[in-house]
């Protein structure tokens, strides 16, 4: 018998007891005698207190496992570490984005390149300063918000008139943009009086491929007069291929899906855009997922989001 | 492991001669010369395989067959066996078969109230204690390498089917197998397990 005949529940019922004599001994031996039988051991292990913590064990596998409990310490360990992990892995996604070196920390401290840093951070600052002056001049009122990530709030602007700006950040950017008139892009800047805020309509996202930093999980503020959310999934899937965006909890069900749509090729990447009406976009942490529209339900690409309102 | 590091664990425990000692490593290598890496990975199994059968001192009992096939070795001068794990399996069944009689297993008969109460975290009175391993996992995942802390957080989020299909577009994006996910994972999560439990005893 080698490693690669044995099921995942003949390992399952090896750790619980639930096998004859002779399968026990045998299975026994390859585990001290072959490294990677004895990892699939380990890895089966933790499975199993991870279903029993989630209470996926039923029946006799249940009542096996926690007779094991009962006189294992070691085991009664694993467990609390099991649900503190799967409690925190949520939250930690969010720590990990957050406790990200800011940019002068980068710049300032740590055992970085602090030069490449310093150059990198002056590129960042100058087109940031030019993304300010070109929406000044456009139209005279730029809002920068609070949330993380930056969003430059607008006027009052129509869906069908957006524009969306390139993001800065390799890993998400949102950006309300400002749409004037169309008289407004040739008329001279308008006077600095005052003028009353027009309800921002949508708000418009960008998230990138997962390999590049999706475990963090980004926020966007939905208010009241927000009507859609403009929604770009970045991915290193073909361009080719028929996707649908599905919006749900973490369990999931989804609150929202799109129609098929086609990914668009720049840059070297697939970017796959879908608008989603704000009245679907519940409060709290959502799972975006990009699907394969070929498949139905292949999960290309997953992300965390948090709705705010 | 460093070299060092080898070196001074298991002199740490062996009472042999230094020849001796270095005689068995080698026949344990079986030729392929692993500088004490091969002994230690099979000490490792050993302990799981003592673990698993529901012994409480797992780490004594793998040391303990490790040194009667070392014994054994400077007894007989070579010993016929189709590898040198098969032998020290043999031997550690012999060992578990002795602890079972020694009587020293024992039974801590825990409450299936209590099992519950362990299974949803209600059994942490102590709220102190729930904080501790809360401090520990965040100092813990932060102390991973970054590719590290990526994967097995991405491996823990999500519930019931998005979390299977999370995996299974994790391992796509790897190039691996589920099953080679898994046992990335469970490595991690060992030294994660490590660190958690030292960390505990560290923070007051």
């Amino acid at each position: 018998m080698n490693n690669e005949e044995i099921s995942q529940k003949e390992i399952r019922d090896l750790l619980t007891g639930r096998l004859d004599e002779s399968t026990t001994d045998r299975l026994d031996e390859l585990s001290v005698t072959s490294p990677e039988f004895a990892e699939r051991v380990a890895a089966e292990r933790y499975e199993m207190i991870d279903d029993w913590v989630a209470g996926r064990t039923d029946g006799d596998e249940k009542a096996a496992i926690e007779a094991l409990l009962a006189r294992s310490p070691t085991l009664r360990e694993k467990v609390e570490i099991s649900r503190t992990l799967t409690a925190a892995a949520p939250r930690a996604v969010v720590v990990e984005r957050s406790a990200e070196p800011s940019f002068f920390s980068r710049l300032f401290g740590g055992g970085m390149p602090r030069l490449a840093y310093g150059f990198a951070g002056l590129a960042v600052l100058i087109g940031i300063a030019g993304l300010a002056a070109f929406l000044l001049r456009r139209d005279g009122t730029v809002e920068i918000s609070q949330t993380d990530p930056p969003v430059v709030s607008s006027p009052s602007v129509s869906p069908v008139e957006q524009t969306q700006t390139p993001a800065s950040s390799p890993s998400m950017e949102t950006v309300n943009t400002p749409t004037p008139t169309p008289a407004s892009t040739e008329s001279p800047r308008p006077s600095p009086t005052p003028t009353r805020r027009s309800p921002v309509e949508f708000v418009a996202i960008m998230l990138a491929p997962p390999t590049r930093g999706s475990t963090s999980m980004r926020s966007v503020k939905i208010d009241e007069n927000t009507k859609f959310l403009n929604l770009t999934l970045q991915t290193e899937a073909p361009s080719s291929s028929r996707y649908s965006v599905e919006i749900g909890d973490a369990s999931g069900a989804a609150d929202w899906r799109s129609p098929v749509v086609r990914g668009k090729s720049a840059n070297g990447r697939t970017s796959v855009s879908v608008r989603v009406p704000a009245s679907r976009l519940k409060k709290g942490i959502r799972s975006v997922r990009l699907l394969d529209a070929n498949t139905e339900s292949e999960i290309v690409d997953e992300h965390l989001l948090r709705i705010e309102r | 492991m460093t070299e060092s590091g080898v070196t001074e664990r298991i002199s740490a425990r062996w009472k042999a001669s230094e020849a001796s000692f270095a005689r068995f490593l080698a026949w344990i290598d079986d030729g392929r010369e692993s500088d004490g890496a091969e002994y230690l990975a099979l000490r490792n199994r050993l302990v799981a395989y003592f673990e698993r059968k529901g012994c409480d001192i797992p780490d004594e009992l793998a040391d303990e067959t490790l040194e009667r096939v070392n014994r054994r070795l400077d007894e007989v001068g070579q010993i016929d066996t189709e590898t040198p794990a098969k032998f020290c399996y043999i031997t550690a069944k012999f060992v578990f078969l002795e602890y079972l009689r020694s009587g020293r297993r024992r039974e801590d008969g825990v409450d299936p109230a209590d099992l519950e109460r362990l299974r949803t975290g209600d059994e942490l009175d102590d709220s102190d204690r729930k904080e501790k391993l809360s401090v520990c996992l965040d100092r813990c995942l932060s102390g991973l390498a970054e590719d590290d802390r990526t994967m097995i957080v991405g491996y823990y989020v999500g519930e019931r089917r998005t979390k299977i299909d999370h995996r299974r577009s994790l391992a796509e994006r790897l190039g691996i197998s589920a099953n080679a996910l898994a046992i990335r994972a469970c490595r991690i999560r060992d030294k994660l397990e490590a660190c958690i439990r030292n960390c505990s005893n560290d923070v007051k």
